[in-house]
């Protein structure tokens, strides 16, 4: 009987029920669509802030003399020597070896023809240094980050926007490091992921940019422990491992190039390896970018806090309004018999009917109007529900003290 | 055997000019099966001394009696006391306009706890003995004031009470329509009920078996 008659009350002020949910959809896309920003403007803060404490520096291959490199993979043992080289750099207590590689996959179509992907490869001290993670399925494994050639299936994630295009678990022909593989789409990245890689400014010193992960696919940077017998495998094992060599070391703050150079050196005269450089990574940029994240945090928190309260007192008057039309007619319960905490239930039955389906709506509203790029945030539903409460209190106040006659009075009284 | 007693019943309102002593040391007695009419001038207390008497507000000082068992003004007692032995008409009706006439006239039987069947065929034997067969799937708006009054009588004894209130039953009606209403009250007086009614109409007041005044909050008979 309580839900029923909570169901009558919405019945019996239908117009002011709409307002209300139309209100609260307006309000939730708003007040939501700007926590979201606010909430990524955060996180990309603290990233930056991660970031701007440590020191950064880009190994990359001295591209002023092939001949070296050109030498060193026509030399005995050159294939083991490299792993051996990449085993040691990429092992260190002191800082972290991000292994990144920015290529292109060829997917293979129904048509059999292959097309070209942009594709990412990570390693998973780079999707921990990042802060990567999924909102589908799940990331790489350990275990994932090794094959032989025996290989035939290697894992990929998919960058949010092409989150229809596969299904997790589906698999595709391609070539990945030139090699044929077969891919298995195991996860989706969460909106807005990115990494923060380097290139060479004009000064020759290295500068921060940020590289979004929406649109690629992410593929695991493979080790490889086979020794290479064919054409195809020292290919690609030569491809893969210039890659894995060109990596970023992310240190603490007080680390400097010349403790890298240094190992770097010991371990070029064991394997008897061709040159690599250091490049310190200016950080110039990234406390520029930290700045104005901040700057945009103080901002729209402020234009947060100017909506919610707006959102807040929009919805409390409306509600009010309800509520105070509803006194008179609960009234006519408590005089043919309902007990007070009965109408008190009813008020609150209605009240949690009424954010129910306001919410349920501009849920499934928000979601077909904008898709699932803005998160449904708990401050919101928090802030609503708050809105209705407070806005029933006055009515759950009269009906727990003012006397029935008084109450009969409805509109008059007040 | 009096069935309602008031002793040195005292009430007092808050209003924007300050405290009203709405009744001032009333005491009454109202006996099984009375038919009494309350008489006075607006704002006397005569419609306070109804609301006192149905306990839908509560005593200052004093004491009120029923059936010669105290009253107290805890509102668990009050919301059983109006369900179980009161029927109470109110001036405007105090009609749900949103329900039909059946689901109004129902209303007190589900607060009753009364089953669905029972209450279905109560309400239809009620519609037809204040003559509103046929009118249970109407509503309110649809009805003349004559046909709202008679759905709140029906709806004030459905719950068959021992004790009828009306406050200003005819007030609004039309000589014809008071005429049908009176014989309504009378019939269930006739069936055992104590019904007080109060009215500005001397005419009405003169039909019943007994008059009250009240004048700034005092009565005098």
């Amino acid at each position: 009987m309580i839900l029923q008659e909570a169901i009558k009350s919405i019945k019996a002020s239908k117009i002011l029920t709409a307002v209300i949910i139309l209100l609260l959809i307006a309000a939730s896309l708003v007040c939501n669509l700007v926590l979201d920003k606010l909430s990524s403007v955060r996180q990309s803060h603290n990233k930056l802030d991660q970031t701007t404490q440590k020191s950064y520096f880009w190994i990359t291959e001295d591209l002023h003399d092939n001949e070296l490199e050109h030498r060193f993979w026509n030399s005995e043992n050159s294939y083991d020597r490299i792993r051996g080289y990449y085993q040691e750099m990429a092992t260190s207590n002191e800082y972290k070896y991000l292994e990144f590689c920015k290529q292109v996959i060829w997917i293979k179509d129904s048509y059999g023809k292959f097309i070209e992907k942009v594709n990412r490869s990570l390693n998973l001290s780079c999707l921990n240094e990042f802060g990567i993670n999924v909102i589908e399925g799940r990331l790489f494994t350990e275990e994932e980050m090794n094959v032989d050639f025996s290989t035939q299936t290697i894992p990929i994630i998919l960058g949010y926007n092409l989150r229809n295009r596969h299904q997790i678990g589906d698999t595709f022909e391609g070539k990945y490091m030139l090699r044929d593989f077969k891919f298995k789409v195991i996860g989706v990245l969460e909106p807005n992921s990115y990494i923060i890689l380097t290139n060479i400014g004009d000064d020759d010193v290295g500068d921060f940019y940020h590289e979004y992960l929406d649109n690629a696919y992410i593929t695991p940077m493979v080790n490889c422990i086979d020794t290479p017998k064919s054409k195809d495998e020292k290919t690609f094992i030569r491809v893969l491992y210039m890659f894995k060599l060109n990596s970023i070391i992310a240190a603490p703050a007080d680390y400097n190039s010349g403790e890298i150079r240094a190992k770097m050196d010991d371990l070029a005269n064991k394997y008897d390896m061709y040159d690599f450089e250091v490049i310190s990574i200016s950080k110039q940029e990234l406390k520029i970018l930290k700045l104005v994240c901040k700057d945009s945090i103080d901002i729209m928190t402020v234009l947060a806090a100017i909506l919610f309260v707006f959102s807040f007192i929009c919805l409390f008057a409306i509600m009010s309004v309800k509520m105070n039309k509803n006194v008179e007619y609960y009234a006519i319960h408590l005089m043919v018999g309902a007990s007070r905490q009965r109408i008190i239930l009813y008020i609150l039955t209605e009240i949690i009917l009424v954010v129910s389906m306001a919410h349920s709506l501009s849920y499934v509203i928000i979601r077909k109007l904008i898709g699932s790029q803005i998160r449904y945030t708990l401050t919101w539903l928090i802030v609503s529900l708050l809105a209705f409460m407070a806005a029933a209190l006055p009515s759950i106040y009269q009906m727990m003290h003012k006397e029935l006659d008084t109450l009969l009075l409805g509109d008059a009284y007040e | 055997m009096s069935k309602l007693r008031l002793e040195n019943v005292n009430k007092y309102y808050q209003s924007g000019s300050g405290t009203v002593h709405a009744l001032k040391n009333v005491s009454l007695e109202i006996e099984q099966g009375e038919l009494l009419a309350v008489m006075g001038r607006s704002g006397s207390g005569k419609s306070t001394l109804l609301k006192v008497l149905g306990g839908l507000t509560g005593i200052d000082t004093g004491c009120y009696y029923y059936d010669n068992k105290p009253l107290t003004n805890k509102e668990r007692h009050m919301s059983k006391f109006r369900n179980q032995h009161i029927g109470f008409i109110v001036q405007n009706y105090a009609l749900l306009y949103d329900r039909t006439v059946f689901e109004n006239v129902e209303l007190p039987l589900k607060y009753a706890g009364v089953r669905k069947k029972l209450r279905e065929s109560r309400v239809l034997e009620i519609l037809e003995q204040v003559g509103l067969e046929d009118y249970e799937q109407r509503f309110p708006h649809e009805l003349s004031g004559g046909e709202c009054q008679r759905v709140a009588i029906a709806r004030a004894i459905i719950n068959n009470p021992e004790v009828i209130l009306a406050d200003e039953p005819t007030g609004a009606l039309d000589e014809d329509t008071e005429g049908i209403i009176l014989d309504i009250f009378k019939e269930l007086n006739r069936d055992g009920k104590t019904i007080v009614i109060v009215t500005h109409d001397p005419v009405l007041a003169k039909k019943l078996h007994r008059v009250v005044y009240l004048n700034r909050g005092m009565i005098h008979e």
